[in-house]
């Protein structure tokens, strides 16, 4: 199941993990951050997934954003934040650091393990 | 190459510093072709952010601070007259003494608002003002169910625009905030205290803390004045005869030593007239006891419109009187006397659909100081004097003879012949 507009897309896989894939030079905003967790909500019908969030191409984010998602934990069971960049990392390091979620949540640069540590927090 | 790279560091090294110097709105450079400069300067664009709405926080919340000591003082400054007013409320004697202290209270602890402290009546139909105080007029009197606060149990406050409706008798002529809080003592209401201002003064004064104050004070003042109520209430029934609302004997007999040392300091006359119903004993069995004690309320209502507030009726006990007439001569006494008896013998007493026989009265009057000195030489010339006027054929009034040694020993309780 996937869910497209022009700045981020959802998937669920049949592993039950949930990817958030944030689109090249993409500014995440307070409004898009509140937008994806309601298309999040209506994708999984109230249930809690981990959440992958593959940022690696997105331009920033902003403070609002930030702590919209630090609050918003009780929609999903676990986050991994898939980086690339310095900047990448730097932003999920003080998302990490600043907003602390409290749901697990790590900063992963290879994708499969990324899924592999989710896939302990998916439910069957 | 070299120079290149000191430049950019001078740019992140300026960035740092401004964020030291609390210039916390930074301009960001762009280093496309540096990944790790551009992190770094990311890096430092979000401390600034988060440094920024920390110092925003801190100042809401020093802002609140600030509103909260503030209010904390009006409340510390109002628990300290609440305490002054319970202190007061307790020395009070009189409930129109309570009401002035109440008044007073209000108008210091809410400032520019009007209001009033309201009773219910003995009737429990009208609730009445016994204190107002501002420069907005407030309602004298009105019926319980006009006020929501004491139709709920609880306090009502209406605004101008506000969802609340506002009580009938505090009806707004212009913009008003109303508050209403019903004074509870021992989980009765006994009335309402009313306080009212215009808006702008009303939302300034009314706060949650000193509407919760006024709470306090309403409860602090409902058990004062019930108090008050009680002791005054009790002071009456103490000195009073239940019967016919007399002064009783017990206040009779202090009230002589007073008044005669009165007239003594002031030179005037004082005197004591001992009346006596004719025939009463024989009235009691003809009528019954509710027919003699019809009998007896109706004598004393005639005594006590008959005399001047400066005088006093008493009942000595059975169908006795006395009536202390201060000022008065033996003679003015007994012309006064002769007027009741002439009204009593016209009163018409009805009693089960009949009227009664008119009853007649007979009396010994003797004065200060023709006839002694003391209240027992006194009472006992006024007594003597009596049983003359029961053996000279009873309806009048006799004096006492000017000398000469009693007729025989009294007690206030001893009878004269019927």
């Amino acid at each position: 199941m996937t869910l497209v507009n022009t700045l981020y897309v959802w998937a669920i896989g049949a592993d039950r993990v949930a990817t958030i894939t944030w689109t090249a030079g993409a500014v995440c905003t307070e409004a898009l951050a509140r937008a994806s967790i309601v298309e999040l909500m209506a994708l999984t019908g109230g249930a809690r997934l981990p959440v992958l969030a593959d940022i690696r191409k997105w331009k920033s984010m902003t403070r609002d954003a930030r702590t919209f998602y630090g609050n918003a934990t009780d929609t999903f069971s676990a986050l991994a934040l898939l980086v690339s960049s310095p900047a990448t990392r730097m932003t999920a390091n003080f998302f990490i650091g600043l907003n602390r979620p409290n749901v697990p949540t790590q900063m992963f640069d290879d994708e499969a393990e990324a899924l592999r540590w989710l896939r302990r927090y998916a439910v069957a | 190459m070299i120079r290149a790279a000191a430049d950019r560091f001078d740019v992140i090294e300026r960035m740092i510093t401004s964020l030291a110097q609390g210039d916390l709105f930074l301009e960001t450079p762009v280093f496309n072709d540096d990944p790790e400069l551009e992190a770094i300067v990311l890096g430092l664009q979000m401390l600034a952010e988060e440094l920024i709405a920390s110092r925003a926080q801190l100042d809401r919340r020093a802002h609140e601070l600030e509103r909260s000591n503030a209010e904390l003082d009006v409340l510390s400054r109002g628990f300290i007259r609440l305490s002054e007013l319970s202190n007061l409320l307790l020395s009070c004697n009189t409930s129109a003494e309570a009401f002035t202290v109440v008044a007073d209270s209000a108008r210091e602890m809410y400032g520019g608002l009007s209001g009033g402290v309201y009773l219910t009546g003995p009737s429990r139909d009208l609730v009445d003002a016994v204190a107002t105080w501002g420069d907005l007029a407030v309602v004298a009197s009105f019926p319980p169910e006009d006020c929501w606060a004491l139709r709920r149990g609880h306090s009502h406050l209406a605004r101008p625009s506000g969802p609340e409706p506002f009580c009938e008798h505090a009806r707004p002529d212009g913009p008003r905030t109303s508050l209403c809080i019903p004074m509870l003592a021992q989980g009765e209401a006994i009335g309402v205290l009313h306080l009212v201002g215009r808006p702008d003064v009303a939302a300034r004064v009314l706060t949650t803390s000193a509407q919760r104050l006024a709470v306090a004070a309403a409860e602090e003042c409902a058990l004062a004045l019930a108090n008050v109520r009680l002791r005054e209430k009790l002071a009456v029934q103490s000195v009073r005869d239940p019967l016919t609302g007399l002064y009783n004997r017990r206040f009779a007999e202090e009230s002589i030593t007073r008044e005669i040392a009165r007239a003594q300091r002031e030179g005037k006359p004082l005197a004591f007239v001992i009346l006596d119903l004719d025939g009463f004993k024989s009235f009691n069995d003809e009528y019954g006891h509710d027919g003699g004690d019809i009998a007896l309320r109706a004598a004393s209502t005639l005594f006590v419109e008959s005399i001047r507030t400066s005088d006093m009726a008493s009942r000595l006990g059975g169908d006795e009187f006395l009536l202390l007439l201060p000022g008065s001569s033996v003679e003015a006494a007994i012309a006064k006397c002769d007027v009741i008896r002439a009204r009593l013998r016209l009163q018409e007493v009805h009693h089960r659909g009949r009227v009664l026989p008119s009853i007649t009265l007979s009396g010994g009057a003797a004065g200060f100081p023709d006839h002694g000195s003391n209240a027992e030489a006194l009472l006992r010339a006024a007594d003597a004097a009596l049983y003359e006027a029961k053996r000279a054929g009873r309806d009048r009034v006799t004096a006492a003879a000017p000398t000469g040694p009693p007729s025989r020993d009294i007690e206030f309780s001893e009878k004269a012949p019927e």
